[in-house]
């Protein structure tokens, strides 16, 4: 698979919530090949700025928005902007694959957890659905674990694994980016390290964002760290290597 | 400390006093009927197999009650579940604005609406027709479902509505989150998941229906007629049966019969009850969730 493009650009983002504003001029670069971990007290507006890239936002009332998110919208072709009128938004949500704190397995099959999205949205025959379904699973190394067994509740599967399901449920679409919302917060130092190595493995093929709930994660895993506080970037610094990452957590813990 | 031991004891006295209540009253109810609980009580001196089969006439028995009540139950729920379930769809997925303010007012007062009023606008609703556009019009069973079917509608409303409100976030935001139009997440993904609290609804909905007096009482129930004839005959029904076996008895029989019929209906509404549980369990199962 190549990798992506181009970068997504995050420009002049301002978003406000009933009157609040949650975000405030935010500019910033996700790049291909890297993971950018987004850090900052709750309320800093870390989902927000993440489900603007997805326009997850707008589901609720009262979000408005001024500026602008372009994301790369194929391996092939240019960047565009998500805010763009001229495609549907689901077209969108398909290629900004998202994976929320919480597994949120369907509660059906293993299989249908991947047929339902993917008849929804493709349609296509149930042969390449299949296919897409074991490359999707294999990526993130599940595929062994759940083989012989796919027509079993996904419910059943442990919570590291059905949050693994739901990263390969969003790869199945095929995105080009990949927005985590505290995917590891849920989960026991096992399935943590297993997600975490999963993202040092995705970020080859995909822009990877992150939000973390914990330094100490983002110093495991950032190539890129960005601070938010109240709705601002304070910091928004690379990380040169796992050495002097501990050395940039200390920084950014002097921050707030 | 003290208090807090005293509070124990009352919640325990309280919930006791539940179980005490209910186990008095079937109890009641099968000390008072329960040795009538036999194809008699149902059929009278007719063959079970020619009353059921061959609709001969029952007399002494409460078969065309049961037929009757039943007939209510599958009229007004056709008449009132799919709109009482897109009504509450609807509510749940719009985004608040006045209109739905208001539909959500209306719902509201409708449901305070007593059914001894819901039974007098069908009454006053036939003597407006016989007056205007059809002088034949007169209290029916199909007066009797549409007025029911008017009665249950708000708990159908509400319970849909609550049901997929209730949804966690996280399933609100799956479909969306992996592309799906609104459409197809309400069909794919919140429909099957609040497809529990839809069918609690609907079974409250098909109970009240069933145990409903008071309406029936001003829209065509009578007390021996037999069997329903047509949607436009009047009907017996077993919640009236009740009533008029209980405030006109001539003996210690017809009274007797009226705590059988009772244990019946209760029966019946407790059946309902029953196969929703059924019905729920084995969705959960289907899901894998752990019960």
């Amino acid at each position: 698979m190549i990798a992506c493009p181009a970068s997504i650009q995050v420009q002049g983002l301002t978003v406000e919530a009933q009157g609040r504003r949650v975000l405030e001029e935010v500019s910033l670069a996700f790049d291909p090949g890297r993971v950018h971990v987004l850090v900052g007290r709750s309320g800093a507006g870390k989902t927000t700025l993440l489900r603007a890239v997805n326009r997850l936002n707008e589901l609720y009332p009262g979000y408005s928005v001024a500026g602008d998110v372009v994301i790369p919208w194929s391996r092939e072709s240019a960047v565009r902007s998500v805010y763009s009128d001229s495609y549907p938004v689901e077209e969108l949500r398909r290629r900004v694959g998202m994976v929320f704190q919480n597994p949120n397995v369907l509660p059906v099959s293993i299989r249908e957890n991947f047929l339902v999205p993917l008849r929804a949205t493709l349609g296509g025959d149930r042969e390449s659905m299949e296919q897409r379904m074991h490359q999707a699973l294999s990526e993130v190394q599940l595929l062994g674990e759940v083989e012989d067994r796919l027509d079993e509740p996904a419910t059943r599967l442990s919570g590291g694994q059905q949050q693994r399901l739901c990263l390969a449920r969003a790869l199945a679409l095929q995105p080009t980016v990949l927005l985590l919302d505290e995917p590891t917060a849920n989960l026991d130092f096992r399935a943590t390290a297993h997600i975490e190595r999963l993202i040092a493995e995705l970020k080859k093929h995909y822009i990877l964002v992150v939000v973390s709930h914990s330094l100490a994660q983002a110093a495991r895993l950032a190539d890129r760290v960005v601070v938010l506080q109240e709705g601002r970037v304070v910091l928004d610094e690379d990380v040169e290597n796992r050495e002097n990452a501990t050395g940039l957590m200390d920084r950014i813990r002097q921050l707030s | 400390m003290r208090l807090a031991r005293l509070f124990t004891v009352f919640t325990w006295l309280a919930s006791g006093l539940t179980v005490a209540a209910v186990g008095l009253l079937v109890g009641f109810l099968v000390l008072k009927g329960g040795h009538l609980l036999r194809p008699s009580l149902l059929f009278g001196d007719t063959a079970w197999t020619d009353a059921v089969f061959h609709g001969r006439p029952v007399f002494e028995g409460i078969w065309p009650a049961l037929v009757g009540t039943l007939w209510l139950v599958f009229g007004a729920s056709v008449l009132a579940i799919p709109v009482g379930v897109m009504a509450g769809i609807h509510l749940a997925e719009a985004r608040s604005g006045k209109v739905n303010d208001l539909i959500r007012l209306g719902v509201d007062l409708l449901a305070g609406v007593p059914s001894i009023i819901m039974g007098l606008f069908g009454f006053g609703l036939i003597l407006f027709l016989r007056h205007s556009l059809l002088p034949d019009a007169n209290t029916s069973l199909l007066l009797a479902m549409a007025c029911l079917a008017l009665l249950v509608l708000p708990y159908l409303v509400k319970t849909t509505e609550a049901a997929m409100h209730g949804l966690p976030d996280n399933i609100q935001l799956t479909g969306p989150a992996l592309g799906l139009t609104r459409w197809q997440t309400l069909r794919r993904i919140k429909l099957p998941a609040a497809r529990g609290g839809l069918l609690g609804g609907v079974i409250l909905a098909i109970g009240r229906i069933a145990e409903d007096t008071a309406v029936i009482l001003m829209t065509g129930v009578v007390a021996n007629i037999g069997l329903p004839g047509s949607l436009t005959g009047k009907f017996q029904a077993l919640p009236f049966d009740i009533y008029y076996l209980a405030a006109e008895y001539q003996g210690p029989a017809d009274l007797a019969r009226a705590f059988g019929t009772a244990l019946v209906l209760l029966l019946l509404t407790g059946s309902l009850l029953v196969l929703a549980r059924i019905v729920r369990h084995r969705l959960d199962r289907q899901e894998g969730r752990e019960s």
